[in-house]
């Protein structure tokens, strides 16, 4: 009995060695290598210029996000300017911050669109990078580089003009390490990395780009020029600025004939007009990828008045409302001051003037934003709640600026106006006379021709409001109270919006505190 | 025969043997005694019983019913009755033919078995930092998972609910202080040797053993360093078939509400930014909207029994929760088995087979952010106008008036939608052979797969849903686990000297893989998410897997010299799959030695001290649990600018040497016994550091890419762990206690960049930084500016862009400038270390007084030293006419009610991260107390029951502390560095329970 026992012991153990040990090996032979399932890496996915356009959409992406050009910078430039004050005291302390000049070094709308900038230069560059040594012909992979380039450039200038001395980011990081000393760049290196990628860009973008959210020749001529006059350099400005002009066929660039139409979501093409706008997609939001921020806008829910009954979508939220000096001081016969003002809603069921609009729970007596929330209103065009998410296409620059800042930079040029300059001028008040919109019955008389022969200082000025009038509240009015240094008058006694305007520290937001705590070489700004 | 038998380790092993022993050589001449063993404690009968003849090698073991019978050799024989677990009994046989013994519980439990890593040690040999926990404890009170109970039984261990009394709510563990900052500080958990399996519910474990020091963790090797959690689940005994039956019933009530403005008040409050506002007509308290009557059943049926060659536990259990918030109910099928087998004399095979089903519908709470359309019920509560009602004039529901444009609480109670069901089944087989009475090896293979669909849908009720006619999602995910443990054990006494040598090889694949489905633009709001083909906009799908292996070596030898000294080595080499390719191997070693003084011979003399044990140990232990794929650069897919184009960025940078973090710990303990068991003390001092922490570093945002693991920094974690269990008076009035405190201080010893910012504030607030990780300050430690109350007229005012500069407003410290001095300005310089969530120390005390057949347990719990942030009291009372305020709002200062501590109400003030908001979290809380009555058995064997205990009990019925908050038992953003953060959470609840134990 023994020996029959040890027999089955023995083989009980032979063959649990040999089921242990076929366990060990059938498991050992899989590796630890990681073999990622449906996950791209950058290493090997740059092969062809469409990749590197893949790269480059990235890029729109992070610009079209809520926490960009959606609300957080558009609405920070619209508070920041001197036409536009807060009408909702309750709204949220960070947007009642930049439009009081009063702004926390955590500033929420900073540390949202600070980052969301940084987050397209990533993109971009690493599609740059992905393109270099690329092998491909030169006149397939240098367009897909040059929309790369301009993007490049679009975000610096912002980022330049609203903070100063910046990280200037082009290159790709694969070593964090580096990031944690880097230098903030000096203003005037940041303007020369823009100016090449402009130039670039000016070289290698199409005549005609598909569509006008994307940028051609002609854009990146009209951001060198818009960047030429930001730095005084007014004979570059002028000469870009008419680069633009003489070839304004090629480039298909025209003033829009009816003014309104401009900012109508509803007609498909965009117009001829439009050097570069975000175009926004109408309720997309479910579709988006990365949640519904990626693809929604709330310019017309900022702007619209709140308890307002005449949209499909709902109230606005009357949080960017015109301060009523910017109304008051337009000229009643101008055409445009209509389309750029919201002066009549319906409340409980009835017209309400806008006079009457401060009985009424967190609205003020102020007239309101037209350009968006009532544009997008009465063309019906796709939106959701509050007419957030909606078909917008917001132009970032258009050829209007483009004839303006030809006849500022002239003016500054001559020592005064010449007829080319007034003819810039002019060419915009007739359209703002609505000659250009094909119908005589509609011609007015205002606003005339300027007067010829005035002297430089005047036409500075008249220029200056041109462009604050015809481009009110598309982001480009700080940015000339800034380049010209207008603050303290601005928002003076006499200017359109009373605030304490501190020059030493008011013409440049703070930079994003997270990024300044983590790196030592990069500075707050003054007085923040 | 029974040569084969003679030695083990494994006491179930020694209780066959004696079976065996006293078969063999229970036969003899004389006449014959008969009677029966039970258990003086229920007075169940005992089986297997040895009964020896005092002197000789005679005796018997008692049947299946605890009866014996025995031949004795005369009237003076001597029986001795013996048993693991009960004191020894002898009896005098006299004239007697029938002895009947009653057997008492041997409370000196030196002898108990400790289940450690791949087997189990007897306490006296036992030379790490191991805390037990027995079923009586686990199963007190009526609780969803046995973490939950686990809360103040075991000394170094902190257990914290994630979300108050959430329905279905998980907790969180801390063994020794927190270890890491962004790889997981949670202990991993092992039921009976399946590492990362589920816990089945309370009634089904025996006992939970929390592994702490090195020399008891080192054997789990990279994943051992948060500590171990090991559950040994319930086994079929042989014997009489046994069914038992336990049912409760709780009713739940939050414990406190907040004190808000009511209708009126507000409308007052609002007309300090907006005079225009008028009060809308209703007086709302949206808490007692929200909040009902809780309601939990908990019930479960089991059968266990066998033979002594097969025996099984079958059990089921339903627990359903309908939780103190409306629109929150929660509810669970479970089935557990366990199989052993003897198949052979040298063969052992055994199954366990668990399975899961439970179906959560939730509510949303502690939302990361509350802005437009995204506030939580409970936050909802705080902020929401109370002077609108639930529905407007045309039933539609009403909207927030003031702030954010948020949805009224009732809405998001109700009409959100979301449920979550996850099944989850597992399997554990085994296969023990012993070769010889020295070499066993024993093979497992655990298969584990949880499935989990969530749903969730926003109708158009809701701003969200009416935004986009209706949003739905359906969620599907699938992990799988596999794990093979292949392992021997050799076992061998020469004399003095026992060896124990455990090696083996261990092989673990963990599978996760998931796809999403969404719709928008719903026909209407019927289907929900089962209807996402009515969506007239489909949203873009998402689907994912990724995998990860480890594979292991690990030995463990103990050495024990004449039961007096004693030795452990253990060590373990990990390779896992995701670390970076020249990084994916690593050892853990750890040593130990313990010391039974009291086998000493000098010793023996000494009579007061029962036991006296010192144990020192000092090892390496390693932490992995990142997700897979962490160290590889990855681009994805962005939002296309329009839609049919493909678009992408960088979202992950590569590291190329990212490997293990590692904790070495050195643990220096005492285990002593008095009055003859009576007293138990165990005490342990610990320091460990953890190096190259697995930090997910966040890195400049102008990189592009949000963040990163690295192996950057260092953390120090020391304690001191006292615990003792005392029977203070037994006999018919019975008392124990059990009282164990333990500190611990966490202290950051090294950063990559001396300090790194974290924003954990809810993303609507804006509130930027809100904790600081920096050298020689514990982890989580809050960071703001030190408030320094309100300006009055006439006070100097500190300038500063961003800061109040009149009158009424909140004033700060101007502690620090760009020269580090205070320059008289405010900036984000005047930041400091504001707070620690770190309690100073943790304790626990329990009682338990017996009398008849009356028992009462009284258990409290406390927490001391720890500071806790409250963005709900920020939010509301910051007083800037965002949301609904506190009743302080009533008396903030104007200028006719300058002295006050409330500043003014005013529109521009931003939400500041100050000390302000940071508040002592300290409490002390009467955690369960439970009454109950046991049955005696005469009057139940009547009607032919084996057992009745009924019981009445209650949870968290009063909580002593300053925390002005709901509760201070919360953790908004449940990560390793964000304690004490407390945001909008699911309200803690005091339950009272009745129920019955019933076994047949």
């Amino acid at each position: 009995m023994k020996s029959f026992k040890r027999n089955i012991m023995n083989r009980s153990y032979i063959l649990s060695s040999l089921f242990a040990l076929c366990m060990l090996f059938s498991m050992s032979c899989e590796d630890l290598e990681e073999d990622p399932v449906g996950l791209l890496s950058p290493e090997g996915f740059f092969k062809t210029p469409d990749d590197v356009l893949i790269g480059v959409y990235g890029a729109y992406s992070s610009i079209e996000h809520e926490a960009f050009w959606g609300r957080k910078l558009s609405l920070s430039l619209m508070l920041r300017g001197d036409m536009v004050s807060i009408g909702d005291q309750t709204t949220a302390a960070r947007r009642i911050e930049i439009d009081q000049m009063n702004m926390s070094s955590n500033n929420g709308m900073v540390s949202a669109f600070w980052p969301k900038g940084y987050q397209a230069l990533a993109a971009i560059n690493y599609a740059l990078e992905g393109a270099e040594g690329m092998d491909a012909p030169e006149e397939q992979l240098n367009p897909a580089v040059a929309e790369g380039r301009f993007l490049r450039a679009f975000i610096h200038f912002y980022f330049v003009r609203l903070f100063g001395e910046i990280p200037y980011i082009d290159a790709a990081f694969s070593d964090p390490a580096l990031a944690y000393t880097l230098e903030q760049n000096p203003v005037d290196k940041s303007y020369e990395g823009i100016i090449a990628d402009l130039e670039f860009a000016k070289q290698w973008l199409a005549d005609v780009p598909s569509a006008r959210w994307r940028p051609g020749k002609g854009t990146a001529a009209g951001f060198l020029a818009s960047v030429y006059l930001t730095l005084g350099d007014y004979q570059k400005a002028y000469e870009e600025a008419k680069y633009v002009i003489d070839n304004a066929g090629t480039f298909q660039y025209a003033l829009e004939g009816e003014f309104a139409d401009l900012f109508d979501p509803a007609i498909p093409e965009s117009s001829r007009e439009v050097l570069f706008e975000v175009d926004f997609s109408g309720n997309d939001a479910a579709t988006s990828i990365g949640g519904g921020n990626p693809s929604t806008d709330y310019l017309a829910s900022v702007t619209g008045p709140r308890k307002d009954e005449r949209f499909g979508f709902g109230e606005g939220w009357s949080v960017a409302v015109p301060t009523l000096a910017a109304y008051n001081t337009w000229d009643s016969r101008d055409y445009r001051k209509s389309v750029s003002f919201d002066t009549l809603m319906t409340y409980l069921g009835e017209d309400t003037p806008y006079t009457a609009w401060g009985d009424i729970p967190l609205n003020v007596s102020r007239p309101h934003i037209a350009k968006y929330y009532r544009a997008l209103g009465q063309s019906g065009a796709a939106s959701g709640l509050n007419g957030r998410d909606s078909e917008i296409d917001f132009p970032v620059m258009r050829y209007a600026e483009i004839l303006l800042t030809a006849a500022e930079a002239l003016n500054e040029i001559n020592g005064g106006p010449n007829a080319e300059a007034e003819g810039y001028v002019n060419e915009v008040r007739s359209r703002a006379r609505r000659e250009l919109d094909g119908d005589p019955a509609n011609d007015r008389a205002f606003p005339a021709d300027v007067t010829a022969g005035m002297s430089q200082g005047n036409f500075r000025n008249l220029v200056l409001d041109d462009r604050r009038l015809e481009l009110a509240f598309e982001g480009v009015r700080w940015f000339d109270i800034k380049r010209r240094e207008l603050g303290v008058e601005a928002f003076g006694a006499s200017g359109l919006e009373q605030q304490a305007f501190d020059p030493s520290r008011d013409y440049l937001f703070p930079k994003y505190q997270n990024d300044v705590d983590r790196n030592e070489n990069l500075d707050q700004n003054d007085h923040y | 025969m029974n040569m084969n038998f003679t030695t083990s380790n494994c006491l179930k092993t020694m209780l066959s043997l004696a079976l065996v022993l006293v078969t063999v050589y229970g036969f003899g001449q004389g006449r014959t005694i008969t009677g029966t063993v039970t258990s003086a404690e229920d007075g169940e009968s005992l089986p297997g019983v040895s009964v020896l003849i005092e002197g000789s090698q005679q005796g018997t073991i008692t049947d299946m019913d605890g009866n014996f019978n025995l031949s004795v050799p005369s009237n003076d024989a001597v029986l001795v009755f013996s048993f693991i677990g009960f004191s020894q009994k002898t009896v005098t046989v006299g004239n007697q033919s029938a002895i009947n013994v009653q057997m008492e519980v041997d409370i000196q439990s030196l002898e108990e078995v400790v289940v450690v890593g791949y087997g189990a040690v007897k306490k006296s040999d036992l030379t790490g930092a191991v805390a037990s926990v027995k079923a009586e404890d686990i199963d007190a009170f009526p609780a969803l998972s046995a973490v939950q109970t686990l809360q103040g039984r075991a000394a170094g261990v902190q257990i914290s609910a994630n979300n108050g009394g959430q329905p279905g709510a998980n907790f969180s563990i801390r063994v020794r202080g927190t270890n890491s900052v962004n790889s997981s500080s949670e202990p991993i958990r092992v039921v009976d040797g399946f590492v990362g399996a589920e816990m089945p519910p309370p009634q089904d474990i025996e006992s939970i053993e929390i592994l702490k020091d090195a020399s008891a963790t080192a054997i789990y090797g990279s994943r051992g360093s948060n500590g171990v959690i090991l559950v040994t689940t319930k086994k079929g005994k042989s014997g009489q078939m046994k069914v038992d039956f336990s049912s409760s019933y709780s009713v739940q009530n939050t414990t406190n509400k907040l004190d808000l403005l009511d209708g009126e008040e507000f409308a007052g409050y609002i007309q300090n930014f907006s005079p225009n506002y008028q009060y809308l007509g209703s007086n709302t308290d949206w808490q007692d909207v929200i909040y009902r009557q809780g309601f939990i059943s908990n019930n479960q049926l089991s059968l266990s029994g066998g033979t002594e060659d097969i025996r099984f536990y079958i059990s089921g259990t339903y627990f359903d929760q309908d939780g103190v918030v409306i629109g929150s109910d929660y509810n669970r099928y479970s089935f557990n088995s366990n199989l052993d087998i003897k198949a052979t004399e040298f063969l052992k095979v055994g199954v366990n087979l668990y399975g899961r089903r439970s179906k959560e519908s939730g509510v949303r709470t502690q939302e990361g952010s509350g802005g437009s359309g995204q506030a939580g019920v409970v936050g909802a509560a705080m902020r929401f106008n109370p002077d609108l009602g639930i529905y407007n004039d045309d039933g539609s529901f009403t909207v927030a008036q003031v702030g954010d444009q948020i949805d009224n609480p009732y809405a998001m109670a109700t009409q959100y939608d979301r449920e979550r069901v996850t099944d989850r089944f597992q399997t554990n087989t085994f296969a023990e052979l012993k070769f010889t009475d020295w070499l066993s090896f024993k093979t497992t293979l655990g298969i584990g797969v949880t499935n989990t669909r969530d749903g969730e849908f926003w109708p158009t009720t809701l701003i969200r849903g009416a935004g986009s006619d209706g949003f739905a999602s359906l969620n599907a995910s699938k992990s799988t686990s596999l794990l093979s443990e292949n392992y021997f054990t050799i076992n061998k006494t020469f004399g003095v000297h026992n060896f124990v040598w455990v090696n083996g090889y261990s092989y673990q694949k963990n599978a996760g893989e998931g796809f999403n489905a969404s719709s928008s633009g719903f026909i209407n709001d019927a289907g929900r998410f089962w209807a996402l083909v009515q969506g007239a906009e489909p949203g873009t799908p998402s689907s994912g897997y990724g995998q990860s292996i480890i594979k292991s070596y690990y030995t463990r030898f103990n050495y024990s010299l004449m039961d007096r000294y004693i030795f452990t080595f253990t060590a373990r080499q990990d390779g896992a799959s995701n670390f970076s390719k020249n990084n994916k191997w690593a050892f853990f070693p750890s040593g130990a030695f313990a010391w039974n003084v009291m086998e000493e011979n000098f010793m023996q003399g000494v009579s007061a001290i029962d036991q006296l044990k010192l144990r020192v140990s000092y090892g390496e232990v390693g932490n992995q649990a990142i997700g897979s794929y962490q160290s590889l650069a990855r681009l994805s897919p962005f939002n296309p600018p329009v839609a049919g184009l493909n678009a992408l960025g960088p979202t992950e940078l590569s590291n190329s040497y990212l490997t293990w973090e590692t904790t070495s710990q050195f643990d220096i303990g005492a285990d002593v016994s008095l009055i003859k068991g009576r007293v138990n003390i165990v005490m342990d001092y610990y320091q460990k550091t953890t190096k190259d922490l697995l930090f997910r570093r966040e890195l400049p945002s102008y990189i592009g890419v949000d963040d990163q693991y690295q192996n950057v920094g260092s953390i120090e974690n020391k304690g001191f762990e006292f615990a003792v269990n005392s029977v203070n008076l037994t006999g018919d009035f019975q008392w124990e206690s059990s009282f164990n405190i333990s500190t611990n201080r966490n202290r950051i010893l090294e950063l990559p960049d001396s300090v790194e910012y974290r924003s954990n504030g809810p993303g609507h607030m804006l509130l930027g930084i809100t904790n600081v990780l920096v050298e020689g300050q514990p982890i989580g430690a809050f960071y703001g500016y030190q408030y320094d109350g309100i300006y009055q007229v006439g006070d100097p005012i500190l300038p500063g862009s961003g800061f109040e500069q009149v009158p009424g407003g909140e004033k700060f410290k101007d502690i620090n400038g760009a020269d580090g001095e205070p320059d008289g300005e405010l900036s984000n310089q005047d930041r400091t270390i504001i707070g620690d969530p770190n309690p100073d120390f943790i304790w626990s005390l329990g009682n338990t007084f017996k009398y008849k057949g009356f028992d009462l347990n009284v258990f409290f719990q406390g927490s001391h030293g720890n500071d806790m942030m409250s963005f709900t009291q920020m939010e509301l009372e910051t007083l800037s006419g965002k949301a609904n305020a506190s009743k302080v709002a009533l008396r903030a200062w104007t200028p006719e009610n300058p002295n006050t501590d409330i500043p003014m109400a005013s529109s521009g003030r931003t939400y500041k991260v100050s000390s302000r908001w940071v508040y002592d979290g300290s409490y002390v809380r009467m955690k369960n107390v439970v009454l109950g009555y046991t049955f005696p058995r005469a009057l139940l064997e009547n009607v032919h029951i084996r057992s009745l205990r009924v019981y009445a009990s209650a949870q968290n019925l009063f909580t002593i502390t300053d925390y002005p908050g709901l509760d201070p038992e919360v953790s908004y953003r449940n990560g390793s560095s964000t304690s004490g953060l407390d945001y909008a959470g699911y309200p803690n609840v005091r339950t009272f329970t009745f129920g019955l134990n019933l076994g047949l």
